[in-house]
């Protein structure tokens, strides 16, 4: 138990170091590369260059350095991310719990408008308004996915504050004539976090292949701004020859979730002592 | 035991086939693998370039233009429905005498009323059919004798039998129960009987469409069995399966995998001129205030500035590598009309630099971007998203600007969002994609000055020039091919002199099709004119799906 | 009860219609027209395109077109799709189908392995090849979807030729038996690229699940009252711990069909996600509108069915 113990001590240690890396690394990227992000250096001679000691990480399809890019593109698809989850996660917890305490017919209006939001298809809800509103800037980007992402949340928090108002805690507390307000900050979020915990790093997860997905279709971030997503996107038609293109940007979104996951993990074990 | 029950006479045929001398090489199944689907079946109605494939299929024309690609007069055409045509004495009328052996797929004889139906139907307003407005020059379709259909000219021009080649006859005695206004959604529409060498078997739209060799066409039976159009709407995985050997052609391929292909030995690559080109228009008017002139872009100096500042020659080999040339003008260099003595401005910073100086654009920001009373230099430009050619352009494009002080914001734009943007002429520049023909009527939609008769409906930045519109006028009605070369390069070289836009790039295509195929030379503008003619190689090993399908 | 389930269904209809109408109003809203074609094919003139739209009706007010839509829709007629030349209904009754069988088989293969994985690994959450399993399945949650399957079809199918590269089954292929054997040999990639996220969230969900209700009062309770541990693990301990996964999995159905929209396009999969996508594109009003409509009564039943699964897994609900 204490070796189990001591692991994850250096598990939470080794994720919140690599989390303030990837923050060091996004706002000091200007001190750490050699080229601008957006510089294309020679797109005849120099695109598509594999890893080599003038470009640490090779070069994509305009001779742009992926490292500067990588480092770059923290920025936006960090940014993205955290605003969308934010967003998401504020929405969704605060409909799924004021619905689980709500009387019965604003419980029945809220849920119901959730599951309707959900009934359409995410993609092509981004589709529509993607389509109606041409090229989005950073932060209404961010907005729009946190705010067609928040569904999911509502739902799971919901089912989950039914689970807990029936245990007898709850449930005498309530009895006791403890006001809402009160009843949903002292008693109900924490007693959330472990679920909330899980459906953060869910929608962060999804949040930023998203923003790749998006890319992919055509959408996402503008040009020349880099992403992580926009950096995969590159490399779509040849995914297999230009594999320094896909892994690099794959290994910091799966390194940022994991690490982000394990914090999680972390917090949540203090706040249950 | 029921399987090899089913094999044996799969096996026996290929057994057959491989070994005794055939009565004929033809046979075979040919799937073509494409990202889009035709987007009717009817050829009034056809817009895309796999429309009018799949229509062409189905549907012969009157005359076709042949392998010489020559547009002008009947010298370049070839017979098909029309057996015969002679010009009444008049000189405006011309009589189509049909062939005795053409056939409706239903097996009744095609008459001269079916041209007037094609006619009618192209006509009718209430059907919107995008070929109206390409036979201006055609007054009235009459029926003289049961197999001699009359064109009347409005008056001569040099193309009259492209215009004769436009109206294909329809069956009239399936189309003129049809209400007006009711063809598209038709049972004809869904299961149209046409007149070419092949008939639709089945249809799933989005998915599949099956064809059938119509084995006793008055041209011939075809070479293939069976054609399928297959869609496959990711090109990655589209061409995957031209390389797994799941489809046979692929008519487009990218550099990128025309580099890959020499992986996969069983696809033979073939290159012909390429018919598309793709340029950057400015915009001449104000995107805000589409009635006045544009701020920036109504200076030739501007535009000059902009035009000497992108490196065409970098971004040709950027994009295409040796697959495609820096385009010349608003022409293709495989059109009868192109002019390759005509220079568009030479990519030069230095000149760039000195006109922007001029201007007035002297100061810099800290990015380097040039500003002028306080604003900086920046321009917006329309691409649309699902090209991907022009989408890596405007990246190329982008970053060229930037070097002279110019700031390109790229509005990637979804296909109808980015029309809709063109038409409405809210943008600076927008990255412009023309599909042509050995036509070049199609020149007074983009560069003729817009008018209520539907030219310059796709002169996306209103450009206007007398000249021009006198020259494209007088090059369309010259009865001499020469006359309308010089009159045409006249407006083609109008058009480059006044700067309106910076002439991108002119791809080469390259098709890919599986080698058990033998084909006739590739035709540049409409390859499946001749997949008639293909043959199996009697040496090269047939697939499962060649196997002659047994009659039902 | 019966009254219940018919205010659920009366609640389900106005769900539907809420959806159908938003997206009746949206694709409207966005620039283009169903006559307006190809991308750089303009050569429908404007006045030409502005008599079809009137002849359609979709000159009119957008409140009044989704009123005689609701009438049309009420006497069974889905109207016309424009960008597929054939009646809406006829287009869904091809593209349903084959989504189902891949939704399906993908949903269900999903549910058992995520369920099965995610049990155990968070019954046995301090052992590390149960913490590896849920890495592995955040990894896999952090690659997109398109990246998956097209790596799927360039390795798999077609560096290793393994399976084929695209479509719902062999052209000219074998009937029969051998024809269902080709289907599901077309069915294999488009699954597991379909099936691998949602799996990997519902391993997640389940091991979180799992963990924390180990250590739960009622199941200390159990074990002190002398329940077999095999008892505890499967019958309480499972049971209870479904309902966050059953919650998702109603859910599921909507993001399943946005998943669905990329692994159709990229497997050429000819299904509801490439009739909603290609909708959408060629602003073909009618056929968004039917494919919205039985998109919508999807999900719909789908979180009926999974309110009614919870209720079975978690008894202390049944009275709330």
């Amino acid at each position: 138990m204490k070796e189990a113990h001591a692991s994850r001590e250096t598990g939470v240690r080794l994720a919140a170091a690599f989390l303030a890396l990837v923050g060091v690394g996004a706002l000091a990227a200007p001190w750490l590369t050699t080229h601008a992000p957006t510089a294309q250096l020679d797109p005849v001679a120099l695109a598509w260059q594999p890893p080599s000691a003038a470009h640490w990480l090779g070069t994509d399809s305009y001779s742009r350095d992926v490292w500067s890019r990588l480092l770059f593109g923290a920025r936006a698809t960090m940014g993205i991310a955290v605003l969308a989850v934010t967003v998401s996660l504020t929405f969704g917890t605060l409909v799924g719990a004021v619905a689980a305490l709500a009387p019965r017919w604003l419980d029945a209006l809220l849920m119901r408008a959730t599951d309707a939001l959900l009934a359409i298809p995410r993609l092509l809800l981004l589709l529509l308004v993607v389509a109606g509103a041409g090229t989005l800037e950073f932060a209404p980007l961010a907005i729009l996915l946190g705010s067609t992402g928040w569904m999911m949340t509502a739902r799971v928090v919901r089912q989950d504050s039914g689970r807990l108002l029936a245990t007898p805690h709850l449930e005498g507390a309530r009895a006791l004539g403890v006001p809402w307000a009160r009843l949903l900050t002292r008693h109900l979020l924490p007693s959330l976090l472990p679920t909330l915990a899980v459906a953060a790093t869910a929608a962060f997860a999804a949040a930023v292949p998203l923003e790749s997905g998006l890319s992919y279709l055509g959408l996402g971030v503008r040009t020349p701004l880099p992403s992580w997503g926009n950096l995969l996107a590159d490399a779509e038609s040849q995914p297999l020859a230009h594999w320094w293109v896909i892994v690099f940007p794959t290994v910091m979104i799966a390194g940022t979730v994991l690490a982000a996951n394990a914090l999680a993990n972390a917090m949540e074990r203090q706040w249950r002592r | 035991m029921p399987r090899l029950a089913r094999l044996r006479p799969t096996l026996l045929l290929l057994l057959a086939l491989g070994c005794g001398p055939s009565d004929r090489a033809g046979g075979g199944t040919v799937i073509i693998a494409s990202p889009a689907d035709t987007e009717t079946l009817i050829p009034a109605l056809r817009t895309t370039v796999t429309g009018r494939m799949v229509t062409e299929l189905l549907f012969d024309q009157l005359i076709e233009l042949g392998p010489t690609l020559n547009p002008f007069g009947d010298a370049g055409f070839e017979p098909r429905l029309a057996a015969r045509w002679s010009w009444d004495s008049d000189s405006l009328a011309l009589a189509m005498t049909l062939d005795d052996d053409a056939r409706w797929h239903d097996g009744r004889p095609v008459v001269a009323a079916d041209v007037v139906t094609g006619y009618r139907v192209i006509m009718d307003p209430t059907n919107g059919s995008p070929i109206r407005s390409e036979i201006t020059d055609l007054d009235s379709v009459t029926v003289r004798d049961e197999r001699t259909a009359v064109l009347h000219f409005k008056s001569r021009t040099a193309e009259p039998f492209v215009t004769a080649a436009a109206v294909v006859p329809l069956p009239s005695h399936l189309i003129d129960t049809i209400p007006a206004g009711a063809l598209a959604t038709s049972a004809f529409a869904q299961q149209p009987v046409g007149s070419g060498r092949y008939r639709l078997v089945a249809r799933e739209p989005k998915a599949r469409t099956e064809f059938a060799a119509v084995t006793d066409h008055y041209r011939g039976r075809p070479g293939p069995d069976r054609l399928a159009l297959v869609v496959a709407p990711d090109p990655a995985t589209g061409i995957a399966k031209l390389w797994a050997e799941e489809a046979d052609v692929w008519d487009n391929l990218p550099p990128t995998e025309v580099a890959a292909a020499a992986a996969h030995p069983q696809v033979r690559l073939i290159q012909a001129a390429g018919w598309d080109y793709t340029f950057i228009a400015f915009n001449y008017r104000d995107p805000s205030d589409t009635a006045r002139a544009h701020p920036l872009l109504a200076d030739h100096a501007m535009r000059a500035a902009l035009s000497h500042a992108v490196d065409r020659e970098q971004l040709v080999r950027a994009l295409f590598d040796t697959l495609a040339r820096p385009l010349l003008g608003p022409f293709v260099r495989a059109q009868f009309t192109a002019d390759t003595t005509l220079a568009p401005p030479a990519f030069d910073t230095t000149a760039a630099n000195r006109l922007l100086d001029s201007l007035g654009w002297t100061a810099r920001d800290r990015a380097g971007i040039r500003r002028r009373g306080g604003r900086p230099l920046r321009l917006r430009a329309l691409v649309p998203a699902p090209s991907a050619n022009r989408v890596r352009a405007s990246v190329l494009v982008q970053e060229q600007l930037r070097r002279v002080g110019v700031d390109l914001v790229i509005e990637k734009l979804e296909g109808q969002a980015f029309g809709a943007a063109r038409d409405a002429g809210t943008f600076d520049l927008v990255f412009h994609g023309v599909g042509t023909t050995p036509s070049v009527r199609g020149l007074r939609t983009t560069w003729a000055s817009r008018t209520p008769a539907g030219n310059g409906r796709l002169n996306a930045g209103n450009f206007r020039d007398t000249t021009v519109d006198a020259s494209l006028e007088a090059g369309l009605t010259a009865l001499d091919p020469e006359r309308t070369r010089t009159q045409i390069r006249t407006a083609y070289r109008r058009v480059i002199d006044d700067a309106a836009a910076i002439w991108l790039y002119e791809p080469v295509q390259v098709a890919g099709v599986h080698r058990r195929f033998v084909t006739p030379a590739w035709r540049s503008d409409a390859w499946w004119r001749t997949i008639g003619e293909w043959r199996l190689d009697p040496a090269a090993t047939r697939l499962a799906r060649d196997a002659r399908p047994t009659a039902p | 009860m019966g009254a219940s389930l018919l205010g659920r269904l009366a609640q389900g209809a106005l769900v539907v219609l809420f959806v159908v109408a938003t997206c009746f109003a949206l694709i409207r809203l966005a620039p283009g027209d169903p006559f307006f074609r190809a991308l750089d094919e303009a050569s429908v003139p404007a006045e030409v395109r502005a008599a079809q739209l009137a002849r359609f009706g979709y000159d009119r007010p957008i409140p009044e077109q989704f009123a005689r839509y609701l009438g049309n829709v009420v006497r069974g007629d889905l109207g016309w799709s424009h960008s597929r030349g054939q009646p809406v209904a006829q287009a869904i009754a091809t593209a349903l189908p084959s989504t189902l069988l891949l939704v399906g088989t993908a949903g269900l293969l999903a549910f058992v392995v995520g369920v099965s994985l995610g049990a155990w690994s968070g019954w046995h959450a301090d052992r590390p090849i149960a913490r590896g399993i849920d890495r592995g399945a955040m990894l896999l949650l952090s690659i997109p979807d398109y990246l998956l399957a097209l790596l799927a079809v360039m390795g798999p199918a077609l560096a290793w030729g393994l399976f084929p590269v695209g479509g719902a089954r062999t052209e000219f292929g074998p009937t029969g038996l051998l024809g269902l054997v080709d289907r599901l040999h077309h069915l294999v990639l488009p699954v597991l690229a379909l099936a691998l996220p949602i799996a990997a969230v519902v391993t997640r969900l389940q091991h979180a699940a799992m963990r924390d209700v180990r250590d739960a009062a009622f199941i200390r309770t159990a074990r002190a009252n002398g329940v077999p541990e095999r008892r505890i693990r499967w019958r309480h301990a499972l049971r209870n711990a479904l309902v966050p996964v059953l919650s998702y999995g109603g859910v599921q159905v909507a993001a399943a069909l946005s998943g669905v929209v990329v692994i159709e396009r990229i497997f050429a999969w000819p299904g509801m996600g490439r009739l909603l996508y290609d909708g959408v594109l060629s602003r073909d009003y009618p056929l968004i509108a039917g494919g919205v409509l039985v998109a919508a009564i999807g999900t719909v039943l789908g979180t009926m069915v999974a309110d009614l699964a919870i209720r079975w897994a978690d008894p202390r609900q049944r009275n709330a």
